[in-house]
Protein backbone atom coordinates (compact mmCIF):
# COMPACT_ATOMS: atom_id res chain seq x y z
CA UNK A 1 0.00 0.00 0.00
CA UNK A 2 1.33 3.62 -0.87
CA UNK A 3 -0.45 6.07 1.24
CA UNK A 4 -3.03 8.53 -0.63
CA UNK A 5 -1.74 12.01 -0.78
CA UNK A 6 -4.05 14.47 -1.86
CA UNK A 7 -2.35 17.74 -2.83
CA UNK A 8 -4.81 20.90 -3.64
CA UNK A 9 -4.09 24.21 -5.62
CA UNK A 10 -5.88 25.89 -8.05
CA UNK A 11 -6.15 26.53 -11.80
CA UNK A 12 -7.32 29.80 -13.99
CA UNK A 13 -10.33 26.97 -13.94
CA UNK A 14 -10.95 26.43 -10.49
CA UNK A 15 -9.62 23.88 -7.71
CA UNK A 16 -7.05 21.30 -8.97
CA UNK A 17 -6.27 18.23 -6.72
CA UNK A 18 -3.41 15.63 -7.69
CA UNK A 19 -3.60 12.65 -5.79
CA UNK A 20 -0.98 9.57 -5.69
CA UNK A 21 -1.08 6.44 -3.94
CA UNK A 22 -3.46 3.86 -3.38
CA UNK A 23 -7.00 4.56 -3.34
CA UNK A 24 -9.23 1.78 -1.78
CA UNK A 25 -11.88 1.67 1.14
CA UNK A 26 -9.55 2.74 3.85
CA UNK A 27 -9.24 6.27 2.47
CA UNK A 28 -11.64 7.05 -0.40
CA UNK A 29 -13.41 9.02 2.18
CA UNK A 30 -10.61 11.48 1.97
CA UNK A 31 -11.15 11.95 -1.70
CA UNK A 32 -14.36 12.50 -1.11
CA UNK A 33 -13.37 15.86 2.01
CA UNK A 34 -10.72 17.17 -0.40
CA UNK A 35 -13.68 17.84 -3.07
CA UNK A 36 -15.96 18.91 -0.63
CA UNK A 37 -13.08 21.19 1.13
CA UNK A 38 -12.80 22.80 -2.32
CA UNK A 39 -14.18 26.35 -3.00
CA UNK A 40 -16.29 25.46 -6.49
CA UNK A 41 -18.53 28.53 -7.57
CA UNK A 42 -20.94 27.82 -9.92
CA UNK A 43 -19.53 27.36 -13.58
CA UNK A 44 -15.68 26.71 -12.53
CA UNK A 45 -14.36 23.63 -12.72
CA UNK A 46 -12.94 20.90 -10.39
CA UNK A 47 -9.41 19.07 -11.92
CA UNK A 48 -8.48 15.95 -10.52
CA UNK A 49 -5.23 14.86 -11.22
CA UNK A 50 -4.99 10.83 -11.41
CA UNK A 51 -1.10 10.40 -13.07
CA UNK A 52 0.34 9.12 -9.78
CA UNK A 53 -2.63 7.31 -9.03
CA UNK A 54 -2.09 3.65 -7.92
CA UNK A 55 -4.17 0.68 -6.88
CA UNK A 56 -8.27 1.68 -7.24
CA UNK A 57 -10.89 -0.81 -6.22
CA UNK A 58 -14.27 0.07 -6.77
CA UNK A 59 -14.32 2.15 -3.29
CA UNK A 60 -12.61 4.46 -5.24
CA UNK A 61 -14.93 4.68 -8.07
CA UNK A 62 -17.64 5.01 -5.47
CA UNK A 63 -15.60 8.09 -4.14
CA UNK A 64 -15.40 9.66 -7.70
CA UNK A 65 -18.75 9.20 -8.35
CA UNK A 66 -19.41 10.93 -5.33
CA UNK A 67 -17.07 13.84 -5.98
CA UNK A 68 -19.21 14.33 -9.09
CA UNK A 69 -22.29 14.34 -7.07
CA UNK A 70 -20.62 17.31 -4.84
CA UNK A 71 -19.43 19.32 -8.25
CA UNK A 72 -22.41 18.90 -9.59
CA UNK A 73 -24.98 19.62 -6.72
CA UNK A 74 -22.53 23.21 -6.72
CA UNK A 75 -23.39 24.00 -10.67
CA UNK A 76 -19.45 22.90 -11.34
CA UNK A 77 -17.90 20.69 -14.05
CA UNK A 78 -15.28 17.47 -13.13
CA UNK A 79 -12.35 16.54 -15.14
CA UNK A 80 -10.32 13.88 -14.67
CA UNK A 81 -6.80 13.94 -15.92
CA UNK A 82 -4.13 12.17 -16.69
CA UNK A 83 -6.32 8.78 -15.86
CA UNK A 84 -4.34 5.35 -15.10
CA UNK A 85 -5.22 2.57 -18.04
CA UNK A 86 -6.17 0.54 -15.13
CA UNK A 87 -8.81 2.89 -14.19
CA UNK A 88 -9.64 4.04 -17.49
CA UNK A 89 -10.28 0.45 -18.25
CA UNK A 90 -12.99 0.38 -15.18
CA UNK A 91 -14.80 3.45 -16.40
CA UNK A 92 -15.06 2.21 -19.79
CA UNK A 93 -16.50 -1.28 -18.51
CA UNK A 94 -18.55 0.57 -15.77
CA UNK A 95 -20.15 3.07 -18.52
CA UNK A 96 -18.69 5.51 -16.90
CA UNK A 97 -16.47 7.23 -19.60
CA UNK A 98 -19.70 8.57 -20.49
CA UNK A 99 -20.66 10.47 -17.06
CA UNK A 100 -16.51 11.77 -16.35
CA UNK A 101 -14.80 13.94 -18.72
CA UNK A 102 -11.62 12.44 -19.37
CA UNK A 103 -8.30 14.52 -20.04
CA UNK A 104 -4.87 13.86 -20.59
CA UNK A 105 -3.74 16.67 -18.88
CA UNK A 106 -4.47 19.13 -16.89
CA UNK A 107 -2.17 21.64 -18.61
CA UNK A 108 -4.48 21.73 -22.05
CA UNK A 109 -7.18 22.52 -19.10
CA UNK A 110 -5.79 25.44 -17.68
CA UNK A 111 -4.70 27.12 -20.67
CA UNK B 1 23.05 -25.26 70.32
CA UNK B 2 24.01 -22.13 71.62
CA UNK B 3 21.88 -19.26 70.78
CA UNK B 4 24.18 -17.44 68.84
CA UNK B 5 25.93 -20.32 66.83
CA UNK B 6 23.48 -20.30 63.85
CA UNK B 7 25.10 -16.52 63.21
CA UNK B 8 28.88 -17.34 62.80
CA UNK B 9 29.06 -14.54 60.10
CA UNK B 10 26.93 -12.01 61.95
CA UNK B 11 29.07 -12.52 65.30
CA UNK B 12 32.46 -11.28 62.78
CA UNK B 13 30.49 -8.08 61.53
CA UNK B 14 31.39 -5.66 64.78
CA UNK B 15 35.35 -6.67 64.23
CA UNK B 16 34.96 -5.29 60.65
CA UNK B 17 32.33 -1.98 60.65
CA UNK B 18 31.75 -1.81 64.55
CA UNK B 19 29.93 1.52 64.28
CA UNK B 20 27.57 0.79 61.88
CA UNK B 21 27.07 -2.72 62.73
CA UNK B 22 25.74 -1.16 66.21
CA UNK B 23 23.86 1.14 64.21
CA UNK B 24 21.90 -0.58 62.42
CA UNK B 25 21.55 -3.71 64.59
CA UNK B 26 20.92 -4.28 68.59
CA UNK B 27 22.47 -7.26 67.97
CA UNK B 28 23.67 -10.37 66.00
CA UNK B 29 20.66 -12.04 68.43
CA UNK B 30 18.46 -9.42 67.69
CA UNK B 31 19.13 -9.86 63.80
CA UNK B 32 18.30 -13.62 64.34
CA UNK B 33 15.44 -13.37 66.03
CA UNK B 34 13.74 -10.15 64.25
CA UNK B 35 15.26 -11.25 60.97
CA UNK B 36 12.43 -10.56 58.39
CA UNK B 37 12.72 -14.07 56.90
CA UNK B 38 12.16 -17.46 59.53
CA UNK B 39 14.96 -19.24 60.70
CA UNK B 40 14.90 -22.79 62.36
CA UNK B 41 17.67 -25.25 62.54
CA UNK B 42 16.55 -29.10 63.25
CA UNK B 43 18.22 -32.07 64.02
CA UNK B 44 19.04 -34.98 61.11
CA UNK B 45 15.96 -36.81 62.38
CA UNK B 46 13.93 -33.30 61.51
CA UNK B 47 13.19 -32.34 65.40
CA UNK B 48 13.82 -28.53 65.63
CA UNK B 49 16.51 -27.15 67.81
CA UNK B 50 16.04 -23.41 67.17
CA UNK B 51 13.11 -21.30 65.74
CA UNK B 52 13.74 -17.29 65.30
CA UNK B 53 10.88 -14.97 66.57
CA UNK B 54 9.82 -14.33 62.89
CA UNK B 55 8.47 -17.60 62.00
CA UNK B 56 6.94 -18.35 65.30
CA UNK B 57 5.03 -15.19 64.98
CA UNK B 58 4.01 -16.17 61.10
CA UNK B 59 2.92 -19.70 62.29
CA UNK B 60 1.55 -18.54 65.84
CA UNK B 61 3.38 -21.25 67.60
CA UNK B 62 5.21 -20.42 71.17
CA UNK B 63 9.05 -21.65 71.24
CA UNK B 64 7.60 -23.79 73.88
CA UNK B 65 5.00 -25.73 71.72
CA UNK B 66 7.82 -26.53 69.24
CA UNK B 67 11.70 -26.60 70.10
CA UNK B 68 12.62 -30.28 71.11
CA UNK B 69 9.01 -31.47 70.22
CA UNK B 70 8.07 -31.23 66.88
CA UNK B 71 9.80 -31.41 63.77
CA UNK B 72 9.88 -29.67 60.62
CA UNK B 73 7.65 -31.62 58.84
CA UNK B 74 5.12 -31.32 61.52
CA UNK B 75 4.56 -27.20 60.66
CA UNK B 76 3.69 -27.91 56.93
CA UNK B 77 0.47 -29.20 55.52
CA UNK B 78 -0.20 -32.76 54.57
CA UNK B 79 0.56 -31.78 51.04
CA UNK B 80 3.99 -30.44 51.64
CA UNK B 81 4.71 -33.07 54.08
CA UNK B 82 4.81 -35.61 51.73
CA UNK B 83 6.81 -33.49 49.68
CA UNK B 84 9.48 -32.96 52.29
CA UNK B 85 9.64 -36.76 53.21
CA UNK B 86 9.65 -38.01 49.80
CA UNK B 87 12.00 -35.32 48.01
CA UNK B 88 13.01 -32.76 50.23
CA UNK B 89 14.87 -34.05 52.84
CA UNK B 90 16.36 -37.17 50.63
CA UNK B 91 18.18 -34.56 48.21
CA UNK B 92 19.18 -32.29 50.79
CA UNK B 93 21.12 -35.07 52.42
CA UNK B 94 22.35 -35.75 48.74
CA UNK B 95 23.27 -32.57 47.66
CA UNK B 96 23.95 -30.83 51.21
CA UNK B 97 22.15 -27.64 50.09
CA UNK B 98 18.21 -27.21 48.46
CA UNK B 99 16.74 -23.99 48.08
CA UNK B 100 13.78 -21.95 46.51
CA UNK B 101 11.49 -24.84 47.59
CA UNK B 102 7.82 -23.76 47.37
CA UNK B 103 5.67 -25.22 50.13
CA UNK B 104 2.96 -24.18 52.15
CA UNK B 105 3.17 -24.45 56.42
CA UNK B 106 0.13 -24.66 58.96
CA UNK B 107 -0.26 -21.52 60.72
CA UNK B 108 -2.14 -21.75 64.25
CA UNK B 109 -5.28 -19.65 62.84
CA UNK B 110 -5.78 -22.36 60.21
CA UNK B 111 -4.70 -20.40 57.08
CA UNK B 112 -1.95 -21.99 55.12
CA UNK B 113 1.28 -19.95 54.75
CA UNK B 114 2.96 -20.13 51.21
CA UNK B 115 6.75 -20.06 51.38
CA UNK B 116 9.96 -20.56 50.09
CA UNK B 117 12.30 -22.77 51.72
CA UNK B 118 15.44 -23.05 51.56
CA UNK B 119 18.08 -25.50 53.73
CA UNK B 120 21.72 -26.22 54.20
CA UNK B 121 23.39 -29.28 55.88
CA UNK B 122 25.89 -28.65 58.41
CA UNK B 123 28.23 -31.11 58.54
CA UNK B 124 30.85 -31.68 61.32
CA UNK B 125 34.97 -31.98 61.59
CA UNK B 126 34.71 -35.96 60.07
CA UNK B 127 32.36 -34.73 57.40
CA UNK B 128 29.03 -36.26 59.16
CA UNK B 129 25.76 -34.40 58.92
CA UNK B 130 24.73 -32.85 61.98
CA UNK B 131 22.10 -30.39 61.36
CA UNK B 132 20.41 -28.68 59.12
CA UNK B 133 19.76 -24.58 58.87
CA UNK B 134 16.78 -24.08 57.21
CA UNK B 135 15.73 -20.37 55.86
CA UNK B 136 11.86 -19.29 55.62
CA UNK B 137 10.40 -16.34 53.19
CA UNK B 138 6.98 -15.68 53.21
CA UNK B 139 5.81 -15.98 50.06
CA UNK B 140 2.26 -14.76 50.04
CA UNK B 141 2.69 -11.95 47.95
CA UNK B 142 4.16 -14.44 45.29
CA UNK B 143 1.60 -17.08 45.56
CA UNK B 144 -1.21 -14.05 44.75
CA UNK B 145 0.71 -12.77 42.09
CA UNK B 146 0.97 -16.69 40.64
CA UNK B 147 -2.71 -16.71 40.83
CA UNK B 148 -3.47 -13.77 39.72
CA UNK B 149 -1.73 -14.88 36.34
CA UNK B 150 -3.22 -18.25 37.17
CA UNK B 151 -6.49 -16.50 36.62
CA UNK B 152 -6.24 -14.31 34.25
CA UNK B 153 -4.41 -17.07 32.00
CA UNK B 154 -7.66 -19.02 32.34
CA UNK B 155 -9.92 -16.00 31.54
CA UNK B 156 -7.92 -15.49 28.35
CA UNK B 157 -8.41 -19.17 27.79
CA UNK B 158 -12.52 -18.59 28.45
CA UNK B 159 -12.38 -15.66 26.35
CA UNK B 160 -10.15 -17.37 23.80
CA UNK B 161 -12.90 -20.15 23.60
CA UNK B 162 -15.77 -17.57 23.52
CA UNK B 163 -14.38 -15.96 20.72
CA UNK B 164 -13.24 -18.96 18.61
CA UNK B 165 -16.99 -20.24 19.37
CA UNK B 166 -18.68 -16.85 18.30
CA UNK B 167 -16.89 -16.40 15.45
CA UNK B 168 -17.66 -19.89 14.45
CA UNK B 169 -21.65 -18.61 15.36
CA UNK B 170 -20.66 -15.62 12.81
CA UNK B 171 -19.64 -17.68 9.70
CA UNK B 172 -22.73 -19.96 10.38
CA UNK B 173 -24.69 -16.61 10.14
CA UNK B 174 -23.32 -15.21 7.14
CA UNK B 175 -23.46 -18.20 5.21
CA UNK B 176 -27.08 -18.34 6.17
CA UNK B 177 -27.67 -15.02 4.89
CA UNK B 178 -25.32 -14.85 2.35
CA UNK B 179 -27.65 -18.47 0.90
CA UNK B 180 -30.43 -16.51 1.19
CA UNK B 181 -29.27 -13.69 -1.37
CA UNK B 182 -28.75 -16.80 -4.40
CA UNK B 183 -31.47 -19.29 -5.42
CA UNK B 184 -31.33 -22.58 -3.13
CA UNK B 185 -31.64 -24.60 -6.51
CA UNK B 186 -32.87 -23.57 -9.97
CA UNK B 187 -35.78 -24.82 -11.81
CA UNK B 188 -35.79 -27.54 -13.88
CA UNK B 189 -37.17 -26.46 -16.99
CA UNK B 190 -37.72 -28.57 -20.22
CA UNK B 191 -35.44 -28.05 -23.18
CA UNK B 192 -32.74 -25.77 -20.94
CA UNK B 193 -30.24 -26.99 -19.22
CA UNK B 194 -29.00 -23.96 -16.25
CA UNK B 195 -25.94 -24.28 -13.68
CA UNK B 196 -24.94 -21.75 -11.27
CA UNK B 197 -22.16 -21.19 -8.86
CA UNK B 198 -20.98 -18.94 -6.63
CA UNK B 199 -17.38 -18.78 -5.13
CA UNK B 200 -16.99 -16.47 -2.02
CA UNK B 201 -13.59 -15.02 -1.21
CA UNK B 202 -13.93 -14.99 2.66
CA UNK B 203 -16.43 -16.86 4.59
CA UNK B 204 -15.73 -14.02 7.05
CA UNK B 205 -16.97 -11.36 4.45
CA UNK B 206 -20.62 -11.07 2.91
CA UNK B 207 -20.17 -11.38 -0.97
CA UNK B 208 -21.56 -9.11 -3.24
CA UNK B 209 -22.89 -10.41 -6.44
CA UNK B 210 -25.51 -12.45 -6.91
CA UNK B 211 -28.15 -14.52 -9.29
CA UNK B 212 -31.35 -14.89 -9.81
CA UNK B 213 -33.42 -17.61 -12.30
CA UNK B 214 -36.99 -18.08 -12.38
CA UNK B 215 -40.05 -18.39 -15.08
CA UNK B 216 -42.29 -15.49 -15.92
CA UNK B 217 -45.21 -17.90 -17.70
CA UNK B 218 -44.69 -21.43 -19.67
CA UNK B 219 -42.74 -20.33 -22.37
CA UNK B 220 -40.52 -17.28 -20.33
CA UNK B 221 -37.71 -17.28 -18.07
CA UNK B 222 -36.50 -14.13 -16.31
CA UNK B 223 -32.66 -14.34 -14.91
CA UNK B 224 -30.29 -12.11 -13.77
CA UNK B 225 -26.64 -11.65 -12.29
CA UNK B 226 -24.61 -8.76 -10.89
CA UNK B 227 -22.16 -6.91 -8.73
CA UNK B 228 -23.20 -4.64 -6.00
CA UNK B 229 -20.37 -2.32 -4.94
CA UNK B 230 -18.14 -3.05 -1.59
CA UNK B 231 -18.86 -6.12 0.99
CA UNK B 232 -20.00 -6.99 4.02
CA UNK B 233 -23.60 -6.10 5.48
CA UNK B 234 -24.02 -2.83 4.35
CA UNK B 235 -23.37 -4.35 0.76
CA UNK B 236 -25.48 -7.18 1.53
CA UNK B 237 -28.10 -5.06 2.02
CA UNK B 238 -28.05 -3.68 -1.02
CA UNK B 239 -28.08 -7.08 -2.57
CA UNK B 240 -31.00 -7.72 -1.30
CA UNK B 241 -32.61 -4.37 -2.15
CA UNK B 242 -31.36 -5.59 -5.87
CA UNK B 243 -32.26 -8.78 -6.08
CA UNK B 244 -36.14 -8.63 -4.84
CA UNK B 245 -36.54 -4.61 -6.67
CA UNK B 246 -35.48 -6.25 -10.28
CA UNK B 247 -37.19 -9.51 -9.14
CA UNK B 248 -40.42 -7.49 -9.10
CA UNK B 249 -39.82 -5.70 -12.13
CA UNK B 250 -39.06 -8.36 -14.17
CA UNK B 251 -42.41 -9.72 -13.34
CA UNK B 252 -44.27 -6.81 -14.37
CA UNK B 253 -42.25 -5.65 -17.09
CA UNK B 254 -40.66 -8.28 -19.59
CA UNK B 255 -38.21 -5.65 -21.30
CA UNK B 256 -34.25 -5.94 -19.20
CA UNK B 257 -33.89 -2.53 -20.55
CA UNK B 258 -36.67 -1.08 -18.54
CA UNK B 259 -36.18 -3.06 -15.99
CA UNK B 260 -32.69 -1.91 -15.17
CA UNK B 261 -34.37 1.40 -15.42
CA UNK B 262 -36.53 0.52 -12.30
CA UNK B 263 -33.78 -0.56 -10.51
CA UNK B 264 -31.41 2.63 -10.99
CA UNK B 265 -34.32 5.04 -10.17
CA UNK B 266 -35.17 2.59 -7.05
CA UNK B 267 -31.22 2.95 -5.88
CA UNK B 268 -31.02 6.71 -6.66
CA UNK B 269 -34.14 7.20 -4.01
CA UNK B 270 -32.66 4.80 -1.70
CA UNK B 271 -29.00 6.21 -1.48
CA UNK B 272 -28.33 9.47 -1.42
CA UNK B 273 -25.04 11.54 -3.53
CA UNK B 274 -22.51 11.14 -1.12
CA UNK B 275 -23.58 7.90 -0.25
CA UNK B 276 -23.17 6.12 -3.76
CA UNK B 277 -24.38 2.68 -3.86
CA UNK B 278 -24.66 0.41 -7.10
CA UNK B 279 -24.45 -2.57 -8.52
CA UNK B 280 -23.42 -4.06 -12.07
CA UNK B 281 -25.95 -6.01 -13.81
CA UNK B 282 -27.21 -7.78 -16.51
CA UNK B 283 -30.75 -8.67 -16.42
CA UNK B 284 -32.66 -10.92 -19.17
CA UNK B 285 -35.71 -13.10 -20.66
CA UNK B 286 -35.17 -15.86 -22.95
CA UNK B 287 -38.54 -17.47 -24.29
CA UNK B 288 -38.54 -21.04 -25.66
CA UNK B 289 -39.29 -21.13 -29.56
CA UNK B 290 -39.24 -24.91 -30.88
CA UNK B 291 -35.94 -25.86 -29.93
CA UNK B 292 -34.41 -22.68 -29.83
CA UNK B 293 -34.06 -19.90 -26.41
CA UNK B 294 -34.77 -16.39 -28.07
CA UNK B 295 -33.16 -14.41 -25.61
CA UNK B 296 -32.59 -10.59 -25.03
CA UNK B 297 -30.75 -9.46 -22.16
CA UNK B 298 -29.54 -5.86 -20.93
CA UNK B 299 -26.55 -5.08 -19.45
CA UNK B 300 -25.70 -1.68 -16.69
CA UNK B 301 -21.77 -1.69 -16.28
CA UNK B 302 -21.67 -5.51 -16.75
CA UNK B 303 -18.77 -7.32 -17.98
CA UNK B 304 -20.40 -8.82 -21.41
CA UNK B 305 -22.21 -12.36 -21.31
CA UNK B 306 -20.10 -14.85 -23.37
CA UNK B 307 -22.38 -17.39 -25.87
CA UNK B 308 -20.75 -20.50 -26.60
CA UNK B 309 -22.02 -22.06 -30.09
CA UNK B 310 -22.43 -25.54 -30.98
CA UNK B 311 -19.90 -25.43 -34.11
CA UNK B 312 -17.14 -24.70 -31.53
CA UNK B 313 -16.46 -20.93 -31.43
CA UNK B 314 -17.28 -18.28 -28.39
CA UNK B 315 -18.22 -14.82 -28.55
CA UNK B 316 -18.81 -11.75 -26.65
CA UNK B 317 -22.09 -10.29 -26.60
CA UNK B 318 -21.01 -6.18 -26.34
CA UNK B 319 -23.25 -4.27 -24.33
CA UNK B 320 -20.95 -1.35 -24.54
CA UNK B 321 -22.48 2.00 -23.00
CA UNK B 322 -24.40 0.32 -20.17
CA UNK B 323 -23.32 2.28 -17.34
CA UNK B 324 -23.47 1.15 -13.59
CA UNK B 325 -26.88 0.99 -11.98
CA UNK B 326 -27.44 3.62 -9.17
CA UNK B 327 -25.36 5.98 -10.34
CA UNK B 328 -27.27 8.78 -12.58
CA UNK B 329 -30.83 9.25 -12.58
CA UNK B 330 -30.35 9.84 -16.97
CA UNK B 331 -28.13 5.88 -17.00
CA UNK B 332 -28.38 4.63 -20.32
CA UNK B 333 -28.92 0.63 -20.52
CA UNK B 334 -27.71 -1.23 -23.78
CA UNK B 335 -29.65 -3.86 -24.91
CA UNK B 336 -28.68 -7.04 -26.62
CA UNK B 337 -30.37 -10.12 -28.42
CA UNK B 338 -29.33 -13.96 -29.51
CA UNK B 339 -31.26 -16.98 -30.04
CA UNK B 340 -29.52 -20.07 -28.43
CA UNK B 341 -29.59 -22.92 -30.37
CA UNK B 342 -29.20 -26.49 -29.43
CA UNK B 343 -25.65 -27.18 -28.18
CA UNK B 344 -25.25 -23.37 -27.57
CA UNK B 345 -24.38 -22.24 -23.70
CA UNK B 346 -24.90 -18.67 -22.42
CA UNK B 347 -22.27 -17.39 -19.58
CA UNK B 348 -22.84 -14.67 -16.95
CA UNK B 349 -20.18 -14.03 -14.84
CA UNK B 350 -19.02 -11.00 -12.56
CA UNK B 351 -15.40 -9.68 -12.83
CA UNK B 352 -14.03 -11.52 -10.14
CA UNK B 353 -13.37 -13.90 -12.87
CA UNK B 354 -12.10 -11.85 -15.50
CA UNK B 355 -9.80 -9.72 -12.87
CA UNK B 356 -8.31 -12.71 -11.06
CA UNK B 357 -4.49 -12.25 -11.12
CA UNK B 358 -2.64 -14.94 -12.87
CA UNK B 359 1.12 -15.96 -13.14
CA UNK B 360 4.02 -15.12 -11.39
CA UNK B 361 4.00 -11.63 -12.08
CA UNK B 362 0.20 -11.12 -10.93
CA UNK B 363 -1.26 -10.10 -14.55
CA UNK B 364 -4.66 -9.81 -15.34
CA UNK B 365 -7.07 -12.98 -16.35
CA UNK B 366 -8.61 -10.57 -18.72
CA UNK B 367 -11.74 -10.89 -21.70
CA UNK B 368 -8.97 -12.33 -24.11
CA UNK B 369 -7.75 -15.27 -22.12
CA UNK B 370 -11.43 -16.19 -20.77
CA UNK B 371 -12.23 -16.08 -24.36
CA UNK B 372 -9.90 -18.84 -25.25
CA UNK B 373 -10.82 -21.10 -22.51
CA UNK B 374 -13.95 -20.82 -23.61
CA UNK B 375 -13.31 -21.37 -27.30
CA UNK B 376 -11.50 -24.36 -26.56
CA UNK B 377 -14.08 -25.82 -24.30
CA UNK B 378 -17.48 -25.47 -26.98
CA UNK B 379 -19.80 -26.80 -27.18
CA UNK B 380 -20.11 -27.24 -23.72
CA UNK B 381 -23.02 -27.66 -21.96
CA UNK B 382 -24.16 -25.63 -19.16
CA UNK B 383 -22.93 -28.06 -16.50
CA UNK B 384 -20.09 -28.94 -18.08
CA UNK B 385 -19.20 -25.15 -18.36
CA UNK B 386 -19.75 -24.08 -14.75
CA UNK B 387 -17.57 -26.58 -13.93
CA UNK B 388 -14.64 -26.07 -16.26
CA UNK B 389 -14.63 -22.57 -15.04
CA UNK B 390 -15.35 -23.49 -11.19
CA UNK B 391 -11.72 -25.42 -11.85
CA UNK B 392 -10.38 -22.32 -13.62
CA UNK B 393 -11.35 -20.24 -10.48
CA UNK B 394 -9.72 -22.73 -8.26
CA UNK B 395 -6.61 -22.66 -10.54
CA UNK B 396 -6.08 -19.27 -10.25
CA UNK B 397 -5.72 -19.78 -6.17
CA UNK B 398 -5.09 -16.57 -4.19
CA UNK B 399 -4.99 -14.87 -6.96
CA UNK B 400 -8.77 -14.69 -7.35
CA UNK B 401 -9.54 -12.44 -4.12
CA UNK B 402 -12.87 -11.45 -5.03
CA UNK B 403 -16.45 -13.20 -4.92
CA UNK B 404 -17.72 -14.13 -8.13
CA UNK B 405 -20.91 -15.87 -9.42
CA UNK B 406 -21.59 -17.61 -12.50
CA UNK B 407 -24.69 -18.26 -14.35
CA UNK B 408 -25.09 -20.37 -17.52
CA UNK B 409 -28.41 -21.03 -19.68
CA UNK B 410 -28.07 -23.30 -22.90
CA UNK B 411 -29.98 -25.55 -24.96
CA UNK B 412 -29.05 -29.18 -24.75
CA UNK B 413 -27.50 -30.32 -27.78
CA UNK B 414 -29.72 -32.27 -29.82
CA UNK B 415 -28.43 -36.42 -29.47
Amino acid sequence: MKPLTIVSSRTPAGPLLEVAGDLDHSNAHDLRGAAVGAVLPAGSVLVVDLDELGFCDSSGITALIAVRNHVVAAGAGLVLVAVPETLRRLLHLTGLDQVFELRDSHRLQTN
Amino acid sequence: MSPGGADDAGAEAPDIRPAFSSLLEDSAEDLYESAPCGYLSTLMDGTIAKINATLLGWLGLSREDVVGRKRFSDLLTVGGRLYHETHFAPLLRMQGHLGGVALEMRTAAGPRLPVLVTSTLKRGADGEPLLIRTTVFDATDRRAYEQELLRARRAADEAREQAEADRVQLREALAVLQRSLLPDTLPDLPGVETAGYYHTASPMELGGDFYDLFPLDDTRTAFFLGDVCGKGPQAAALTSITRYTLRAAMIQDADPVDDLRILNRALLERYTGDDPRYCTAVAGVFERVGDTLRVRLASGGHPPALVLRADGTAEYLSTRGGMLVGVLPTAQFVGVSTVLRPGDTLLLYTDGLTEARVGRDRQLYGYDALLSFAAARAPAGSRALVDAVTGLLRYFGDGLDDDTALLAIGVPAAS
